[in-house]
């Protein structure tokens, strides 16, 4: 515990500042990586979404996968369903 | 299944709540550390959509909750003139977080494989989770709130009901925006690519609008704010969302509704009647657990709700 913690007033008026600004960082910190992190997930799901028609699971989660993800997207163009129909008719198409 | 870590984060937040009460947050916040690194690692070692959606999906949420949930008050007790603007600029992270993961991952991906992009995640967050754990400080020895069990005359407060109505209804809302706004992107008929850049727009728009929207709360009413942001981004749905059909438009609109999409966030832990509301709630629990009764309904009717829709 930081020396500055124990001598700063010892009130239950919140001091606005201080070691608060640090708790600020770390909130941040974790903000950064629990909600910003599930930003992974959704690319991945989206990734995969794209790539499920033309790729094999197992290709696309070995490690040594070598499909490029540019090569999977555009077969992925190619095999998307709704590339070609209207927006309001593909928007109305269940997703995933 | 883009709700599954949100839906499950809230079925644990009770969880985590008892725990933390009883523990102290330095045993759960690991505990969340560990639980969420862990599910990152092991999806990368899974061979089926089924093992993805448990390690991915449930773990990661999990820790998710473990992590974020004994964090949530701690703001409210170093600031008080100035606690928008604290809780817009913690809260910023998620955005900052969000475009770099959502940009580097792609990267990632095409550079080294699925695996090696989620060990990354990882590790990346196992570091920055533990670093943020140990430097933060609660002032709970100072402030030495009242062990009241629940105040049931608090729901019983029409403002009350009313406050967790608009958290309830602005939380379908939000989800409902966050997850699928990149698969719009795709009907309209977006490249995949860009597609995904939406994800980071809508992050960079978090990133920037949490502290702005955390200063104008501070300067004036908060409850004032928050009412105007949620009209905003109704009426934004309607007049950008459904007739748009350029990129640049989708750009724009995920820009700003990135802004203002998680205000109810920032009000609840800022205005002064929330704030007394969500601590005698969800902070100080109770003996009897029947304070958790409305909010885990809520909870809990969401996250079903987002389940049905991943």
């Amino acid at each position: 515990m930081p020396a500055t913690f124990d001598t700063e007033e010892a009130s239950a008026v919140p001091p606005d500042g201080g070691y608060g600004w640090v708790c600020v960082v770390s909130l941040f910190l974790v903000n950064f990586s629990t909600w910003g992190a599930v930003a992974v997930r959704k690319v991945i799901n989206h990734l995969r979404s794209l790539t499920i028609a033309t790729t094999s699971l197992t290709a696309r989660l070995s490690p040594s996968a070598s499909i490029s993800r540019t090569t999977c997207v555009l077969n992925a163009i190619l095999a998307q369903p709704t590339w070609s129909t209207p927006s309001w008719a593909a928007s109305t198409l269940p997703s995933r | 299944v883009g709700g599954f870590n949100f839906a499950f984060a809230m079925i644990v937040a009770p969880l985590v709540t008892v725990l933390t009460h009883r523990f102290g947050k330095f045993v759960t916040m690991p505990t969340g550390i560990a639980i969420q690194t862990s599910g990152y690692i092991a999806a990368g070692f899974v061979d089926s959509i089924g093992q993805l959606m448990i390690t991915q999906g449930i773990l990661v949420g999990v820790g998710i909750g473990f992590i974020y949930v004994p964090s949530l008050p701690i703001l409210s007790q170093w600031f008080e003139a100035r606690r928008s603007l604290a809780n817009g600029i913690a809260s910023a992270g998620s955005g900052f977080g969000g475009a770099l993961f959502a940009w580097t991952t792609g990267a990632i991906i095409d550079a080294f494989g699925l695996q090696w992009a989620l060990c990354a995640t990882g590790l990346i967050t196992f570091f920055l989770t533990a670093i943020a754990t140990s430097l933060l400080r609660d002032r709970n020895k100072y402030i030495r709130p009242p062990q009241l069990a629940l105040d049931t005359s608090l729901l019983k407060k029409y403002e009350v009901q009313l406050l967790l109505a608009w958290s309830f209804v602005s939380m379908l809302g939000y989800i409902t925006l966050l997850f699928s706004l990149s698969d719009f992107a795709l009907s309209i008929g977006t490249s995949p690519q860009r597609a995904t850049d939406i994800i980071g727009f809508l992050n960079i728009g978090t990133a920037v609008g949490r502290p702005i929207i955390g200063i104008a709360s501070d300067k004036s009413n908060r409850i004032d704010v928050a009412l105007a942001l949620t009209l905003i981004c109704g009426l934004s749905c309607f007049a950008f969302w459904i007739p748009v059909q350029s990129y640049g438009l989708l750009v724009f609109f995920s820009l700003l509704a990135g802004a203002i999409l998680g205000v109810f966030w920032m009000v609840n832990r800022t205005s002064k009647m929330t704030s007394e509301v969500l601590f005698k709630l969800t902070i100080q629990l109770p003996r009897r657990s029947d304070r958790s009764a409305l909010k885990s309904l809520a909870s809990k009717i969401y996250s079903l709700y987002s389940l049905c829709r991943g």
